[in-house]
C-alpha cells in the first residue's frame, strides 16, 4: 500500500475544477470532521471483536478516501474491510494499528498541498 | 427541471453529488432510509440515486419497499456502493435496482449519462 502515492494529485484537480477551492476546502473540512472518529470505531471494534462494525466504519471510509485522492488509506480500509468480512483474526491487528499511521502522513501532505501558495492563486474560483 | 431523490448518509458524497449534478437537476437530499421513503412518497421524484450501506434501513430495504409501493414501484433507481466488485452490477440488478454505480464517483460524465438514460426510460 506505501508503493501508492499518499494523495491523487489528480482528483483534488477535478475537485478544483468541478466546484473551485470551496469545493476542495469542504470536502476535506468534512472528512477531516468524519474520519477520526470511523478510525475510532475500527479501533474499538477490534478490541471487542466486531467485525461488522469495523467492516462497517471501513467502507463508509472508502467513499471519503476515495473522494479527497486518498489513495493510501483508501487502499488500507479496503483491505480492513476484506479482511473484517472475513474475520481474520491475524491480519487485522497489523492493518488496524498501520491507520493511524496512514492518516498522519495523509494530514501532511495535505498541509503540504496547503502550502502551495501558487495552487490556490492559480486555480481558485 | 427535473428532480433527483439523493439518499446518501455521508455528507461529503452529498456535497460532490450536488457539486456535480446540481445545475442541470433539482436534487432532493436524505440521510436515511426512513426519511427517504416518507419523502419520495410525498415528492416523486424523477429518479432515485440509492446509497446501499445507510445505517439502519439499508439500500435493499428502502428499494424493496418502494417496489412494494403502487405509486413508487416503477421509478427508476440507481445503485451507489463504494469499491465495486466483480459481479456487484448483477446482484444489484437482480436485486430491482434499474442501474449501479461505483463511488467514489469519480466520473461525472458517467454519472450524468446514467442519470440521463434512466429519465429516457
Amino acid at each position: 500500500m506505501k508503493d501508492k502515492p499518499c494523495i491523487d494529485r489528480a482528483i483534488i484537480d477535478k475537485l478544483v475544477e468541478l466546484g473551485g477551492t470551496g469545493l476542495l476546502q469542504k470536502m476535506l473540512a468534512i472528512f477531516l470532521e468524519n474520519t477520526p472518529g470511523k478510525i475510532l470505531i475500527i479501533q474499538e471494534g477490534l478490541a471487542v471483536g466486531d467485525y461488522p462494525a469495523i467492516a462497517n466504519a471501513a467502507h463508509s471510509l472508502l467513499s471519503s478516501t476515495g473522494n479527497i485522492g486518498a489513495q493510501q488509506l483508501y487502499a488500507l480500509c479496503h483491505t480492513i474491510e476484506q479482511k473484517a468480512r472475513q474475520r481474520d483474526e491475524d491480519e487485522l491487528p497489523r492493518l488496524i494499528e498501520a491507520l493511524p499511521t496512514s492518516y498522519q502522513a495523509l494530514m501532511e501532505a495535505l498541509a503540504h498541498l496547503k502550502d502551495e501558495k501558487q495552487y490556490e492563486t492559480n486555480r481558485s474560483g | 427541471m427535473k428532480r433527483i431523490a439523493l439518499v446518501e448518509d455521508n455528507p461529503d458524497n452529498r456535497l460532490l453529488v450536488q457539486a456535480m449534478l446540481d445545475d442541470r437537476y433539482t436534487i432532493i437530499e436524505y440521510e436515511n432510509g426512513k426519511d427517504a421513503l416518507e419523502g419520495i412518497a410525498q415528492d416523486k421524484p424523477d429518479l432515485v440515486l440509492l446509497d446501499i450501506s445507510l445505517p439502519g434501513m439499508d439500500g435493499e430495504e428502502v428499494l424493496s419497499q418502494i417496489r412494494a409501493d403502487e405509486r413508487l414501484k416503477d421509478l427508476y433507481i440507481i445503485a451507489l456502493t463504494a469499491h465495486a466488485m466483480a459481479g456487484d452490477r448483477e446482484h444489484f440488478l437482480q436485486l430491482g435496482f434499474d442501474n449501479y454505480i461505483s463511488k467514489p464517483i469519480l466520473d461525472m460524465q458517467l454519472l450524468i449519462e446514467t442519470i440521463e438514460y434512466g429519465l429516457s426510460r
